[in-house]
C-alpha cells in the first residue's frame, strides 16, 4: 500500500432545476465543471488521469444504465482510460473515492478521477420503481406508504424518547448548518433562517419539518488523487487521505428499512454507518479525539445529534447540549458541517461523498473562508446509502 | 430454514407521521389524510412496520397494539386491504 493524496477537488454549486444556479444544465454539463475545476486545482492534465472512478446514478445520465463515468469521459475526452462505474445508492460518490483510493493505494493507478453528478427529479425521492410483489421496497411503499422522510422523523421520534430531545433542539441544529452556509459560495442555501423560520415550516414527517430535511438538489463534484510517489511533481504540501473505508449493515440493525426484522437485543442504529467509521479510524490510527472537524450525511438534523454520539466523538445524550453551547459550529470543539451541510447544499445524491471530500480538502487547505475551522489537521467524512451502505474517509494535513 | 408463527401483539417502538402522500407506488383515497406509521416490537420477536388505524394524535412510543387487516385504498369500487396497527 502506498499513501494517497488528493491534488485537487472541483464542485458545480448545488442548485434546483430552473432555478439561477443551475438552470437546465444536463448531468453532464454539472459534472464538466467539476471535473474541470479540480484538474486545474490539482494542476493536472486531462491526459494525465489514469483512470475514473464514478459514482453511477439511476435519475441522471449514465445512459440509463449509470454508466456516468463514461459519459465523463465521452464529454471531456476519450483517452481509453478504464472506468469503473460505482453504484452504492446515497453512498455512491463515497464508494467511488473508496474504489479510487483502493486503487491508487494498492499501485494499479498514479492518478485518478474520481466523480459525481446529479440532476435529481422533484420531490420525494420514490425507492422502488419496480410493481413486483416480490420486492420488499415496493411492498412497504405499496402496503404501509414509508417514504424515506418517514424513516427518519421515526429515529428522531425514537430520540425524543430516549434522552427528551425537543422539537426545537431539532430546529436548532438547522439554524446552526444555514449559519455555517453564509459565505460559502458553492451552497445552494446561503442565508441564516431563525428558530421561528424552522418551527413555523410545516411538518414533512412529524416530527421532522421541511427546513430540518434536505431537499434534492442538483449538483456534481470531482477529486483528483494520486500516489506519493507521483504527487511531488504537483505539490509540496498535498492533503493526504489517512484512510478510506466503506461497510454495509450487519444482523443485529434492526432499523426499520424493509417491512420486518428481529427485534434487536441492544440499540438499534445505523450499523453500517458505524462499521465504516470504525474502520477508517483503525487503518488510520486515529481515533474520535484527533478529527477536527466532521461532514456527515445530514439528510435531516437528527443525524448530526445522533451520528457524534454513536461514533464517540461526544457522550451518548450530549448532542443537544453541545448544539446549544455552539460546540458543533467552526469555532466549537466539536464542528459538525462546516460547509452547511446536506441542509443547505441539498442532496445531489451520488455527488455526496465527492463533495465531502472538497469540503475537507478545503479546510486543511486553510481555504474555507467564513466556515474554516481554525487549525484543522484531519478531517472525517462520511456517507450512507440504500441497501445498507456507508462509506468514511479521513484526509489529514 | 423452518416457518415459525407470530403473534399479533407489541409495543410501538418508534413512528412517525406521513404528513403529504408518499410517492408512486404508494396509492391513497383521496383527499389524502396523514396518517401515522409505526415501528411494533412484536412480542413474538419480530419487529414490523404498518400503518396505524388510529389518529397520529392518538400516538405514543411503548403504547400496546395489534396486528389487524384494514382498508388501504379503493379502486374500481373495490376495497383494498393491507396489515395495519391498531392501538389497545
Amino acid at each position: 500500500m502506498q499513501e494517497v493524496a488528493v491534488l485537487g477537488v472541483g464542485l458545480h454549486r448545488f442548485g434546483k432545476t430552473g432555478d439561477d444556479i443551475v438552470g437546465n444544465k444536463s448531468v453532464t454539463e454539472l459534472c464538466r465543471h467539476a471535473v474541470d475545476m479540480a484538474l486545474k486545482d490539482a494542476g493536472v492534465a486531462w491526459q494525465q488521469v489514469g483512470a475514473i472512478a464514478a459514482a453511477s446514478s439511476r435519475f441522471s445520465g449514465g445512459k440509463g444504465w449509470g454508466l456516468n463515468g463514461n459519459d465523463v469521459v465521452e464529454d471531456i475526452g476519450s483517452t481509453g482510460i478504464p472506468v469503473y462505474n460505482m453504484s452504492a445508492g446515497c453512498a455512491a460518490g463515497g464508494n467511488a473515492f473508496n474504489v479510487g483510493y483502493s486503487m491508487v493505494a494498492g499501485g494499479l493507478y498514479d492518478i485518478v478521477l474520481v466523480v459525481g453528478g446529479e440532476v435529481m427529479p422533484k420531490g420525494m425521492i420514490q425507492t422502488s420503481g419496480n410493481e413486483e410483489v416480490t420486492d420488499p421496497e415496493f411492498l412497504r411503499q405499496r402496503c404501509i406508504g414509508f417514504p424515506g422522510p418517514s424513516f427518519w422523523a421515526t429515529l428522531a421520534r425514537r430520540r425524543m424518547h430516549d434522552y427528551g430531545t425537543t422539537e426545537e433542539q431539532f430546529a436548532q441544529v438547522t439554524v446552526k448548518a444555514r449559519k455555517c452556509s453564509v459565505g460559502n459560495p458553492h451552497a445552494r442555501f446561503q442565508k441564516e433562517i431563525t428558530l421561528q423560520d424552522v418551527l413555523a415550516s410545516p411538518y414533512v414527517s412529524n416530527p421532522l419539518r421541511l427546513f430540518e430535511i434536505c431537499p434534492v438538489s442538483n449538483g456534481a463534484a470531482a477529486a483528483i488523487i494520486c500516489s506519493k510517489r507521483r504527487a511531488s511533481e504537483f505539490t509540496k504540501n498535498p492533503v493526504w487521505v489517512a484512510s478510506s473505508a466503506v461497510a454495509t449493515m450487519t444482523f443485529e440493525d434492526s432499523l426499520p428499512r424493509g417491512l420486518a426484522g428481529p427485534v434487536p437485543s441492544g440499540p438499534s442504529f445505523h450499523t453500517e454507518v458505524k462499521g465504516a467509521v470504525s474502520n477508517a479510524f483503525e487503518r488510520a490510527g486515529i481515533g474520535p479525539k484527533d478529527v477536527s472537524f466532521t461532514e456527515l450525511q445530514d439528510n435531516t438534523c437528527y443525524y448530526e445529534l445522533a451520528f457524534p454520539e454513536e461514533w464517540g466523538l461526544c457522550q451518548p445524550g450530549e448532542s443537544e447540549r453541545l448544539v446549544a453551547a455552539g460546540e458543533t459550529l467552526p469555532t466549537g470543539r466539536m464542528p459538525i458541517n462546516p460547509s452547511g451541510g446536506f441542509v443547505s447544499f441539498g442532496e445531489a445524491t451520488t455527488a455526496m461523498g465527492v463533495f465531502q471530500i472538497a469540503e475537507l480538502t478545503w479546510q486543511l487547505r486553510g481555504q474555507s473562508g467564513a466556515r474554516q475551522v481554525p487549525g484543522a489537521k484531519v478531517g472525517l467524512a462520511q456517507t450512507n446509502g440504500l441497501g445498507g451502505n456507508a462509506t468514511a474517509a479521513i484526509l489529514k494535513r | 430454514m423452518e416457518p415459525g408463527e407470530f403473534g399479533g401483539r407489541g409495543k410501538v417502538w418508534s413512528y412517525s407521521v406521513a404528513n403529504f402522500p408518499p410517492p408512486s407506488p404508494h396509492k391513497y383515497d383521496k383527499p389524502f389524510k396523514p396518517y401515522a406509521i409505526a415501528v411494533v416490537d412484536l412480542d413474538s420477536g419480530l419487529r414490523l412496520v404498518g400503518q396505524m388505524v388510529d389518529p397520529p394524535e392518538a400516538m405514543t412510543v411503548g403504547a400496546a397494539v395489534e396486528l389487524v387487516i384494514d382498508t388501504l385504498y379503493h379502486e374500481q369500487d373495490k376495497a383494498f386491504t393491507s396489515w395495519k396497527f391498531k392501538l389497545v
